[in-house]
Formats: structure tokens, sequence, C-alpha cells
């Protein structure tokens, strides 16, 4: 019994480690009122021993939401589509400016500097992890 | 005129040796060409005769790039203080077929509130060509999946910095755009050759 109990106890931990994604310093750039579109960033940091995928994400205020990167050619910025974005283990991706981003398209209502809008990232291991990210104009 | 030239270069090495630029010293001079503005004027290019301008190519769909390039701008005009009575912005659209002069007004409205400083250009789209021609600015529309954003632009993301008498004089890549250095390099500048009043 003790030992189905500790085998019990390490798969929770085991369980519990295995899920480790923080989502730290998320926000959403402010745009003009006028704007349909805008961008989420934030740093996806990854504490388990396995990596991790980001499959999707949605938000009540937008229409579509993409996984982007911003991709400079010869001083033309592309846009390019990613299908998932893989956090490797023990480490971090950052989405910023200019680089890795999540694309909110075809914007419901405008957005308010300083408020903060409700995002569910979808990730392979980790399922639904829900976020608030400010409104920012940076 | 080559000579001028010449000499206009030499002048900007020479005073490179006191003052490291921050941007891509360049020299071109611009035709003159008209457009429309956020007010649904006709304005033309040497309208702006006098005054130092930062000019960018963009369009208000834009998602990342130009609301990035259009902060860091805001804050250059901040950051230029008394010298930012010598400086104009033109935001000149890639995307005349959805960038309304009503459009416009509301974009560049979030980021000069003022309304004295950044104008906003379109026009037809053989007009916008002709000019992203001369700046060697480039654009091309990316097709989306969805049909309700229905497209994107590909563009060329650089921020020109063109003198009173029309002259690119600096070029800022998208990666060089610390507002605190572009806002020195024109102070140098207009230090340099003048307030072009």
């Amino acid at each position: 019994m003790k030992k189905f109990i500790i085998f019990l106890l390490t798969g929770f931990i085991f369980l519990a480690y295995g899920n480790e994604i923080i989502i730290k310093d998320p926000w959403i750039r402010a745009v003009p009122p006028s704007s349909k579109n805008t961008a989420l960033f934030m740093t996806i940091v990854n504490k388990s021993d396995k990596q991790d995928t980001l499959i999707s994400v949605k938000t009540d205020i937008a229409k579509i939401v993409m996984i982007h990167k911003t991709v400079e050619e010869n001083g033309i910025m592309k846009m390019k589509h990613v299908d998932s974005l893989s956090i490797p283990p023990h480490s971090e991706v950052k989405l910023k400016p200019g680089g890795l981003h999540i694309m909110i398209m075809g914007l419901k209502r405008p957005i308010k500097e300083g408020e903060e809008v409700k995002i569910n990232l979808f990730f392979k291991n980790s399922g639904n992890i829900e976020i608030l990210a400010p409104v920012l104009r940076r | 005129m080559k000579k001028l030239i010449f000499i206009f270069v030499l002048l900007i090495f020479s005073f490179s040796y006191a003052y490291q630029f921050y941007g891509i010293p360049y020299l071109q001079q611009v035709n003159d060409f008209s457009l429309i503005n956020q007010d649904g004027k006709k304005i033309k290019f040497s309208d702006f005769k006098g005054k130092y301008l930062l000019v960018f190519f963009g369009y208000t769909y834009c998602p990342d790039v130009c609301p990035t390039s259009m902060l860091r701008i805001s804050d250059v005009l901040d950051e230029l203080g008394d010298y930012k009575k010598y400086v104009k912005v033109l935001f000149i659209s890639v995307d005349p077929e959805r960038d309304t002069p009503k459009a416009l007004k509301k974009f560049i409205s979030f980021y000069d509130k003022t309304g004295k400083y950044i104008v906003g250009l379109t026009g037809k789209p053989e007009d916008i060509k002709k000019v992203a021609k001369q700046f060697r600015a480039f654009y091309q529309k990316v097709p989306v999946k969805n049909k309700e954003v229905g497209y994107l632009v590909d563009h060329s993301a650089y921020i020109y910095l063109v003198d009173p008498k029309g002259i690119i004089r600096m070029i800022y890549r998208p990666d060089n755009d610390d507002p605190k250095r572009i806002a020195e390099d024109i102070k140098q500048i207009i230090k340099m050759f003048g307030t072009g009043e």
C-alpha cells in the first residue's frame, strides 16, 4: 500500500512538473481605435523536462488569432504564418515586436490602453492556459 | 552638380569624426510629387520644403511593423524638444485601396495628438508606386486565407530623413530605431545645415 501511495505521489509530482508552462509579461500593443489588427507579445517559459507546443490562441475581442513571425529580408518586413510554436524543455521563447508574435486580426471593438484582455493559449501537453494581457503603448 | 555632391559627402564624413551618426548616411534628391493628405486635400512634396522630414511607408492595417515604427517616430518627436518645430513626419500608405484619407486621419492622430507634426498621405495606386520607387521602397500584397482580413502588405520599413531641400540624408533600418539616437542625429544635422527656415 505504501509503495502504491509513493507511486501515486511521484506520479502527481511528475504530472505537475510536466505541465509547467509559465507566461511572462504578456502585453497587447495599443493601436489606433480605427485599426483592425494588433499583436500579442510575451515570453513563454517551459520549466518541464518535456517539449511543449503552442497550438492555437483564442480571444473574444478578435475574429482571427494566428501565430506569426516578422522576418526581414533585404530590408523588407515579411509576415510568415507559423503553424505551431515549440517550446523546448527548460527554455523560453520570446515573442517580441519585429519577431515572433501572436497576430490578432479583425478586432471586434477598439481596444483601450490599460485594459486587460483575456487570452486562451492552447498547448499540446499543458492544455488551456488563460492569461490576462494588458494593452500597452510601447 | 557632381562637385556639390562631393563637397556634401566630404562634409558629412568630416563631421562624422566629431559625431558618429546612428543612421546610414545617404544622399539623394527627391523629385516633386503630389498625393492626397488625411483631409482629402491634394498636397505636393515641395509644400514641405523648409522642413526636415521623417518619411515612412506603411499601412493602417499593419499589425506589427508599422505600429512599432510609428510609436518610435512619435517618441523621436518627443525627444526633439525645441527642435520639433523644424520637423514633419510623412506616413505614406502602401495600401491606398483601404487607406482612405479618413482612415489615415484616425491612424495618425493616435501617434500625434496635436495633429501638427504627422501627415498621412495616400493617393492613386499608380501615384504611390511612383513615389515609392523614388525612395526605393518596396511593397507587395500578401493574401491571407481568411476572407475578412483579405490581405496584408509586405513592405520595406526604413525611416528616411529628408532635409529642407528635399534631399534624403539618412536612412534608418527597422532595427535601428532607438528614438533618442534618431533625435540626436536630427539635432546634429540641423546644427550643421541649419533649420531650413
